[in-house]
């Protein structure tokens, strides 16, 4: 994907949650159908461990996962996930966290992907599989 | 086995150190069965916790999930212990307001062998109105507190 189709990516309105996770989208890749985002992990995402909490992890990767859907379809549909899996490798500390996710297959109303988190030291820390519902805009009450 | 009953159970847990996560979800424990390992515990679904159309966004449902998987599975061994999710899979079943949310969990099965402390667990997220909103089931392994 070129300059400007990343910034219309980069510019769609996620919602407040993406300040939060600390949410930047860096590239669109078309040609691996894959897409990569960035978080920062944070104090108020630890655990009684000191590392992230898993549901957050889950956060990022979900978040990364919509943005494959959206970004490599036509990238203005609305997505909801069904259903996400994810599997917990190592442990995230502080720090920037990166997320590269990807689409398996799209059907047209139902979406495959799956995402695998790297934690600040670039160690592989968790994978995730979705299933999500993709609608038109304004073809259905789905959400994202 | 513990004989806590549901008040004590969670005056024991609150006498954890403050943990980030908890206090950013708004947990609050109504109740835990310390015989059973269960847990039912009220969450803040904040603004800042919303996508883009006003809905809570699904990982912060699964970081709830998580959490109230976690207190169920410690409970029975009087939260001397922490449970690092090995696998979790959550399934969303509507799109949920923010505001207050009821989350339940449970232990499903534990296995103590050599070489290995596994439970496997199970939650419930219930909206405002009390329908249920997500689900999950989830993989963990206990592991003493790092800091006893």
């Amino acid at each position: 994907m070129d300059g400007p189709d990343l910034q219309r990516q980069q510019r769609r309105s996620r919602g407040p949650v993406t300040g939060l996770l600390g949410h930047r989208l860096l590239t669109v890749d078309r040609a691996a159908s894959a897409i990569e985002a960035e978080f920062r992990a944070e104090a108020h995402f630890f655990n009684p461990m000191g590392v992230m909490q898993g549901g957050f992890t889950m956060a990022m990767l979900e978040q990364s996962l919509l943005d494959a859907v959206v970004a490599l379809s036509d990238g203005s549909c609305q997505v909801a996930t069904l259903e996400m899996q994810c599997n917990f490798l190592a442990a995230v500390g502080p720090g920037v966290v990166r997320c590269r996710a990807s689409l398996v297959r799209q059907g047209r109303s139902t979406a495959f992907a799956e995402a695998r988190l790297f934690e600040s030291g670039g160690e592989l820390a968790a994978t995730a599989t979705s299933v999500v519902a993709v609608s038109q805009r304004g073809d259905g009450p789905t959400d994202g | 086995m513990s004989e806590m009953t549901s008040a004590q159970a969670i005056a024991r847990l609150s006498k954890r150190p403050p943990v980030g996560a908890t206090e950013l979800l708004g947990s609050e424990p109504l109740e835990i069965d310390a015989v059973m390992g269960r847990a039912r515990i009220a969450y803040l679904g904040k603004p800042e916790f919303c996508n883009e159309h006003g809905h809570i966004h699904g990982g912060f449902l699964s970081a709830m999930l998580d959490e109230v998987m976690a207190i169920a599975a410690t409970a029975p061994r009087n939260f001397d212990y922490v449970v690092p999710t090995l696998g979790m899979k959550t399934s969303f079943f509507q799109a949920v307001e923010p505001g207050r949310l009821i989350a339940e969990g449970s232990i499903v099965r534990e296995i103590d062998e050599a070489g290995g402390r596994e439970v496997y667990l199970a939650g419930e997220i219930f909206n405002a109105a009390g329908d249920l909103a997500a689900a999950a089931t989830a993989t963990a392994r206990f592991r003493k507190l790092p800091w006893k």
